[in-house]
């Protein structure tokens, strides 16, 4: 092991810059609320947010993030236990279908569910429902249906590789049910636990979509409504703030739950049967959750589109948005593909002291909440046209750079770096350094050995990230809304603005083309990560 | 460095440009000398419109300026037209703004006041009334939308309906109602009440009508919907939703409703304008867009398509909304752009 680090070749030097750029794009949010700070009288003054006004919104968003929290925990924890630890019909199909969530974007599900609950709806009608189905508890039922497979997922890998000798050895002494469950599986789930509350508190704490549709006032929301104004100061710096605890959670937690990966048990375990009603029980908790999830959200969008079909209502166009999304996706994931790989190739092999700040530096990017990149970077932007005034010919310099979409492709790469760096960073760490010498010994320079050595070995890894962060920005919207150059609309914010204008056909359409492009990809994604 | 990098892009950009095949350069050489160079194309024209007309209303309009013009352009929608102002205003001579298109008059005004906008075209002034543009000429409206409120035929029975605006304070509206106080109509519907009423009494009014717990919507034809699938009784709103939503959908179970007391509060014309900023690039082409939108042919398509009023005088009014109009409040549209006091006001009352 130690002749093998000695022989692992220093990384090269170009590559300290770039990943230092990446790490340091976290303070372009902070850069732009600080401009926004220092801009003279707005055009309409009006008193800044209340303090009144502000903490209901921190409470509202706490309160989110700790329901949606112990939702998902529950759910995700029992649809994991099931799938590997019982056995019974249908449970590899419904263990595939419980992750297909994933693709479904929370504002496409909010919109639906906020349509078909209301007292006119399909479900508002049959349940007798009265008022607008929005705010608070719908928020959490949607984002507990999208936040569950990050925890089911999660909880699954935990207890496969919780240690069969343990369980064994804790059966021949007697333990059984609780005890066992005490002695044996508590131990073992609680830093997974930990783990997935923090993650899931810190998706929901940044969620925009299905908050807004729901108009669920929590901070995200509000941020956005605030975003040309001052308050946006306030309510950006506060965001920040109360993810902070989060992120330091999330880093800390995962080392955790990583380290308890060494302790894998490569024996299989034995799965109790289900039987008679715990089966028909498991049936009925599956079919719900996937058919609100996925099913459900497809034959609806289905009934919109028919619907505006049969009305004759005039659809919004759908090529130039379908090619937006395409071309949208397809460069950013690129970009964003690219701005991990200096990164994951320093932590893999760099000696340097602290070499791990790195890898702590690009997650503490992608963990910031979407809409908090988007409104700095806009008031990062609206900050640099007015104090740093550059011309390009006729043009304003960041004009050009904001219709290019330069400040969009920052934004994607802020939000998704961290998915790159971790498909890329075991791939890296898995390269033969043994074939690497082999090569230059022969005499290949260093650029030969990549292209035909490295990078066919990193493609598989490589290829599934892209499709990850493809599929990540095709759905995004917070960014993609505030910050999309002049003429351009994808799929992402078609949805939006047809939700937002009432317009339930267009809503189908464009919806029904993201979700079933997103599935696609989910189920590719899925089959991959068995093989890659 | 900088200009290398510029440069270096822009020489791949001519680069990639030219189809000709690397080896088929003798094709070029070829070409009699004598033969004329082709005339050169002239450069696509293009205009950049901040909107806060949505894109489902304006893009019909623009693709006809386009076929008619050859102009593209290229629009910035947002349903906020407080944001597109205040980016305007920051953006300051950096802006690619050439025309700045608002919902309402209230931030045309806040514009107009801090000195971002340049006069307008004279012809397109001359075209539209004196009730729908501002004295010094830096604005105009495009059309006219009343306020309303619509209704569910289904749940509210004509005889309930309120006689006027300052009904909606009865309590027997208490958790029936919706209203949209972050949107350009309602804010300027209340700087018309602040200058009907007076500031206290609107305080008042709002306090009261919040205090039935209104539906909260982002904008008008949300409220709409919900009066049709009965999530809200009535909501408070522009009267072009309704007709728009029901050409689509003739099934929407929704109606207008305007207050029958001659010159009551509610009863109000709200003016959706337009403006070019004062640092705007393309000036010629703004104002081709200005005239063309107070044109005869975009006047009919306002009335036609999106059923507002329009603000000349040879195009009449659409019949299906004429009747609206005869219990007009009398507000002068220089005070609903008077949206500073309107909006500290929501702000105060926490409705912002």
């Amino acid at each position: 092991m130690a002749s093998r680090v000695q022989r692992t070749p220093a990384p090269p030097r170009a590559f300290w810059l770039p990943a230092f750029l990446v790490v340091g794009l976290v303070l372009l949010p902070v850069v732009g609320l600080y401009l926004a700070y220092l801009t003279p009288n707005p055009l309409v003054p009006t008193p800044p947010l209340s303090m009144e006004r502000v903490w209901p919104l921190f409470g509202r968003t706490l309160a989110l993030s700790a329901v949606v929290s112990v939702s998902t925990l529950t759910l995700g924890t029992w649809l994991a236990w099931v799938e590997v630890r019982t056995d019974y019909r249908g449970r590899a199909l419904f263990a595939s279908l419980c992750v297909l969530p994933l693709a479904t974007p929370s504002y496409l599900l909010a919109a639906i569910v906020r349509e078909e609950m209301a007292p006119a709806g399909i479900f508002g009608r049959v349940l007798g429902l009265e008022g607008q189905f929005t705010g608070f508890w719908p928020a959490v039922l949607v984002l507990t249906l999208s936040c569950t497979p990050y925890v089911h997922l999660l909880v699954a890998a935990a207890l496969r590789r919780c240690p069969l000798a343990e369980e064994e050895a804790a059966r021949s002494l007697g333990a059984r049910g609780w005890r066992l469950l005490q002695v044996v599986w508590l131990p073992r789930l609680r830093p997974t636990w930990a783990f997935a509350l923090v993650l899931v508190g810190l998706y929901v704490m940044s969620d925009f979509g299905a908050v807004a549709v729901l108009n669920c006032e929590v901070l995200t929301w509000e941020l956005y409504k605030v975003r040309g104004g001052r308050d946006a100061v306030v309510l950006g710096v506060g965001l920040m703030l109360a993810v902070i605890p989060l992120l330091v959670g999330i880093r800390l937690l995962h080392g955790r739950t990583a380290s308890e990966a060494t302790v894998a048990s490569p024996r299989v375990f034995r799965r109790t049967p289900l039987r008679g009603t715990a089966v028909i029980f498991t049936w009925i908790v599956h079919c719900l959750f996937v058919g609100l999830a996925v099913l459900l959200p497809v034959t609806i969008l289905v009934g919109w589109l028919f619907d505006g079909l049969s009305t004759q209502h005039e659809f919004a166009g759908l090529w130039a948005p379908a090619l937006d999304t395409l071309v949208y996706a397809f460069v950013g994931s690129v970009v964003v593909l690219a701005a991990g790989f200096a990164p994951a190739w320093l932590v893999a092999r760099s000696k340097a002291r602290g070499i791990r700040l790195l890898e702590h530096g690009v997650y503490l990017v992608s963990a910031l909440p979407g809409i908090l990149v988007a409104v700095g970077i806009f008031r990062l932007v609206l900050g640099l046209k007015r104090s740093v005034p550059i011309q390009w010919g006729d043009e304003s310099a960041w004009t050009l750079l904001e219709a290019g979409g330069i400040f969009l492709i920052i934004a994607y790469v802020m939000r998704f770096v961290s998915q790159a760096y971790a498909a890329l960073s075991p791939a890296i760490q898995r390269l033969d350094i043994r074939q690497e010498e082999s090569a230059r010994t022969l005499g290949a320079r260093r650029w030969r050995r990549f292209w035909s050595i490295t990078a066919p070995a990193l493609a598989p890894g490589a290829f599934a990230a892209m499709t990850l962060l493809f599929l990540s920005i095709a759905k995004e919207l917070p960014i993609t809304l505030t910050l999309l150059p002049l003429g351009h609309r994808p799929l992402s914010y078609q949805v939006w603005t047809a939700q937002q204008e009432g317009s339930v056909p267009d809503v189908g359409a464009a919806g029904l083309i993201l979700l079933v492009f997103a599935l696609m990809l989910q189920v590719l994604l899925s089959r991959w990560r068995r093989h890659v | 460095m900088k200009n290398g990098l510029w440069i270096a892009l822009l020489a791949v950009a001519g680069c990639a440009g030219d189809k000709t095949p690397p080896g088929d350069k003798t094709q070029v050489t070829a070409k009699p000398a004598t033969e004329k160079a082709a005339p050169k194309a002239p450069e696509k024209q293009t205009v950049v419109v901040y909107s806060g007309r949505s894109a489902v209303l304006m893009e019909p309009l623009f693709e006809q300026f386009t076929k008619t013009t050859g102009i593209e352009i290229k629009a910035r929608y947002d349903k906020s037209t407080q944001v597109l102002a205040e980016r305007l205003a920051t953006e300051g001579a950096q802006t690619d703004a050439d025309v700045f298109f608002a919902q309402d008059s209230g931030f045309l005004g806040a514009l107009a006041k801090a000195g971002h906008l340049r006069p307008l075209p004279k012809p397109a002034l001359d075209r539209v009334g004196a009730h729908a543009k501002a004295k010094d000429g830096l604005w105009l409206g495009t059309s006219g939308r009343l306020r309303v409120l619509v209704y569910s035929p289904d749940r509210v029975k004509p005889e309930e309906l309120p006689k006027s605006l300052a009904d909606l304070t009865d309590p027997k509206w208490k958790k029936r109602l919706g209203w949209a106080p972050s949107n350009g109509s309602f804010q300027a519907h209340v700087s018309a009440l602040r200058q009907i009423w007076g500031d206290d009494k609107t305080s008042k009014f709002l306090k009261a009508v919040a205090a039935n717990q209104p539906t909260v919507y982002p904008k008008n034809s949300p409220q709409v919907k919900a009066v049709s699938n009965g999530e809200i009784d009535v909501g408070w709103v522009n009267h072009y939703y309704l007709h728009k939503l029901k050409a689509a959908n003739p099934g929407l179970k929704a109606a207008n409703h305007s207050f029958p007391n001659k010159g009551d509060a509610g009863n109000v014309m709200m003016i959706s304008g337009v403006a070019i900023p004062r640092h705007a690039k393309n000036v010629d082409t703004a104002e081709k867009l200005v005239n063309f939108l107070v044109s005869k042919a975009a006047q009919t398509y306002f009335k036609e398509k999106v059923y507002e009023y329009p603000t000349v005088s040879d195009v009449t009014p659409p019949a299906a909304v004429s009747g609206l109009v005869e219990n007009l409040s009398p507000v002068s549209q220089e005070a609903l752009s008077d949206v500073g006091p309107t909006l500290t006001m929501l702000r105060e009352l926490g409705l912002q």
